[in-house]
């Protein structure tokens, strides 16, 4: 049983990161009850961006900044090429793509991989992201 | 002791052995260092005990380059000099600031931090700071506030310190130890109109005064000094124009030239993911009875790689709902009048697209990355937490962001971070072409009046840019929000909010060399035997702190190298 006044930041890190994983979670459905998906790799990594509006004001930006990837297949490629195991990268679970791609984005501001759209540093991964949004 | 030269009788000549030309922090610094010695000390300081317009006037002048302040609001003319209006801010320069940089032109000192060191202690005294510490590690263990969590590999936080409200003015704070030294006399309403010199140049024999009630005397003097500031300084040696057409210490046309300022202004904007982001670190806060200021900057390591000059990033949160009630700050209505302005020219349209957009790559990225916003509880949501059901926990996650110190600044202003305005401040390129010169109006004395043309570098815009991108990096990679670059990089016009921080600077810049300098290293102006210059007037660069500090030091170090000439 936890103490209520000894709760250690450690395991309120442990809690906190718990229910934060619950939240993060809370609007995809659990893979063991989903149906086979048969969505392409482009609309399923657009998927994943819950503000599909707003991701396809900033892909519309992006796609005026780099008029060579306005292309599906162009920035799936892209995308899937940065991501540890590549296009196989792609048949992960919801969640593991997330973490994936959200990884993906840390290293690019990490390595400086960024794109500044209207002012906006960006990183690249995520105006790609958006790009598809915006081509879907 | 303090006397009016207005009641010194025309024609007079007074003797003394040491002569300075302005009371403020450099001047006094001086005087101050000569009390109850045996020299004989005349200051001439061109107003009185207050403000009085007539003389204030005086610094009236011309801006022909870049907007900047009325010239007679940017510097004070009575006891205390611009001290009277001093906003407090003080560090000392960084031992990098004294160095010469291959892509800086007419960067570097012609001394090092450590000729300096052992007087910024006395300084520090002299200006009222409270502590001589300056590192972020020391203020790190007691300070409430904690800096970003930014690599620190590429920026750093660094810490300034505030003076209180009441120890900034030399007039208020050194006029008694100035008044009870009997070998120092203070002559008040005492404007210098001319310096003097043998036929050779070579020997500054008298300074010319003048007052606005129309007596006039001369003051012969062993050595003498000019700390009248960084306007002042190269007027009055380029207005002693009857023997030498060019003014005095002129020979290679170098008085005026290199005026440097700290501009600044709003070049970025950071839209914080988590709207209780700790920035309280970066806001005016005391440490016990010390105030402090923290701000960022590239490291050296960064600036040296991408060969730019030090630029200063302080963080400015506008806070929803929060305006009205610290409408009082100054600051707060320059911000107030540019929150609008953001609104709805940047933040609301592409930059709310990409604050919803990055919630989900980040509500992702905050479970990977120590040190992300994650959580250190308000204890009263723990307990909430601990009695709720798993349902109302989820609702309680939003609360647990942020930490303590977070909860302080939004007790503070009552609000959370809508966004926080990136002000930049930069340690200036050298430019001969930014300049003060003479005017064609003259004052009521007949001395001409200053123009001054400011000007700024494409490297100076180019270094503000990329500080700005860099930032904006680590904060996208430390998963704190989204930075948005405000400046092109083109040589377009400088932001409409460009102002400077009251530092006037560099225009009677030290160097060994006389073709690069009008002093030399102890600041005596070069071909003239007796003739120093105090202030900021001789810094060649503007350095990454701010100039007070060392101005006084400066001035320390210059008074004791006088003692050793006077003894």
């Amino acid at each position: 049983m936890i103490e209520r006044h000894g709760l250690s930041r450690r395991q309120f890190l442990v809690l906190s990161a718990a229910c934060g994983a619950s939240l993060v979670a809370r609007s995809s459905i659990p893979s063991w009850l989903s149906i086979p998906d048969r969505s392409t790799p482009a609309e399923r990594l657009a998927r994943l961006l819950r503000h599909r509006s707003s991701a396809r004001v900033i892909g519309a930006a992006y796609l005026r900044h780099e008029p060579s990837e306005a292309r599906l297949t162009s920035l799936v490629e892209l995308i899937a090429g940065g991501l540890p195991g590549g296009a196989g990268a792609l048949r992960s679970a919801d969640d593991a793509l997330r973490a994936l791609l959200a990884g993906r984005v840390q290293q690019d501001f990490a390595e400086e991989r960024t794109v500044c759209l209207e002012g906006w540093i960006v990183s690249r991964t995520e105006a790609r992201l958006c790009g598809l949004a915006a081509l879907t | 002791m303090i006397v009016d030269s207005r009641s010194i009788p025309h024609g007079s000549r007074i003797e003394a052995d040491l002569c300075i030309v302005g009371a403020g922090a450099a001047g006094i610094s001086i005087a101050r260092r000569f009390a109850g010695t045996s020299t004989r000390v005349v200051v001439l300081e061109s107003g009185g005990e207050a403000f009085e317009a007539t003389t204030q006037d005086l610094s009236r002048g011309e801006n022909v380059g870049l907007p900047y302040f009325p010239l007679d609001t940017a510097r004070l003319r009575w006891l205390g000099g611009t001290t009277n209006h001093w906003g407090g801010i003080c560090r000392p320069m960084d031992p990098e600031d004294f160095e010469s940089k291959a892509w800086i032109p007419n960067s570097g000192w012609p001394i090092a931090e450590r000729d300096l060191e052992s007087y910024y202690e006395p300084a520090r005294v002299m200006c009222g700071v409270s502590s001589g510490d300056w590192g972020l590690e020391t203020w790190r263990q007691r300070d409430r506030f904690k800096p970003l969590p930014v690599r620190g590999d590429r920026l750093d936080t660094r810490i300034a310190q505030i003076v209180s409200p009441e120890a900034r003015s030399f007039r208020i704070t050194h006029r008694a130890g100035i008044q009870a030294a009997r070998n120092v006399v203070l002559q008040c309403h005492a404007n210098v109109t001319e310096i003097e010199t043998n036929s050779e140049g070579t020997l500054a024999t008298l300074f010319h005064v003048a007052t606005l009630d129309g007596n006039r005397y001369t003051v012969a003097a062993r050595q003498g000094v000019l700390a009248a500031g960084g306007i002042e300084n190269p007027r009055i040696l380029l207005a002693s124009n009857r023997q030498w057409h060019e003014g005095v210490g002129n020979r290679n046309d170098l008085v005026g030239r290199f005026f440097l300022e700290h501009p600044r202004f709003v070049g970025g904007v950071l839209v914080p993911f988590d709207r209780r982001l700790s920035v309280g670190l970066y806001d005016h806060h005391k440490v016990g009875a010390v105030r402090l200021l923290g701000y960022l900057g590239l490291k050296q390591a960064t600036r040296d790689q991408e060969q730019l000059v030090d630029v200063q990033m302080s963080l400015h949160p506008t806070l929803a709902g929060s305006f009205q009630r610290s409408a009082e700050s100054e600051d707060m209505k320059a911000l107030h009048a540019l929150v609008p302005a953001l609104r709805q020219g940047h933040i609301h349209q592409l930059g709310g697209h990409l604050a919803r957009v990055a919630e989900d790559l980040t509500s992702w990225q905050a479970l990977l990355i120590p040190g992300a916003p994650l959580p250190a509880p308000f204890p009263e949501v723990v307990g909430k937490l601990m009695r709720s059901t798993p349902f109302e926990a989820q609702a309680l996650i939003p609360d647990l962001m942020g930490d303590i110190a977070a909860r302080g600044y939004a007790k503070k202003f009552g609000a959370p971070i809508e966004s926080i305005l990136l002000r930049t401040r930069i340690n200036a390129v050298p430019n001969p072409d930014s300049r003060v010169t003479l005017g064609d109006d003259r004052d009521p004395l007949g001395i001409p009046r200053v123009r001054l043309d400011w000007r700024l570098t494409s490297l100076d815009r180019h270094s503000v840019r990329r500080s700005l991108e860099v930032l904006g990096s680590e904060v996208g990679r430390a998963g704190l929000g989204r930075v948005r670059v405000m400046l092109d990089d083109h040589d377009g016009p400088w932001p409409e909010d460009l102002a400077g921080g009251w530092h006037h600077m560099g225009t009677t810049r030290m160097a060994d060399d006389p073709r690069w300098g009008v002093v030399d290293r102890n600041c005596r102006v070069h071909g003239i035997r007796n003739l120093y210059i105090a202030g900021s007037s001789v810094f060649p660069t503007a350095g990454s702190g701010t100039p007070t500090l060392t101005i006084v030091a400066l001035a320390l170090r210059l008074a004791d190298h006088l003692k050793g000439l006077l003894a």
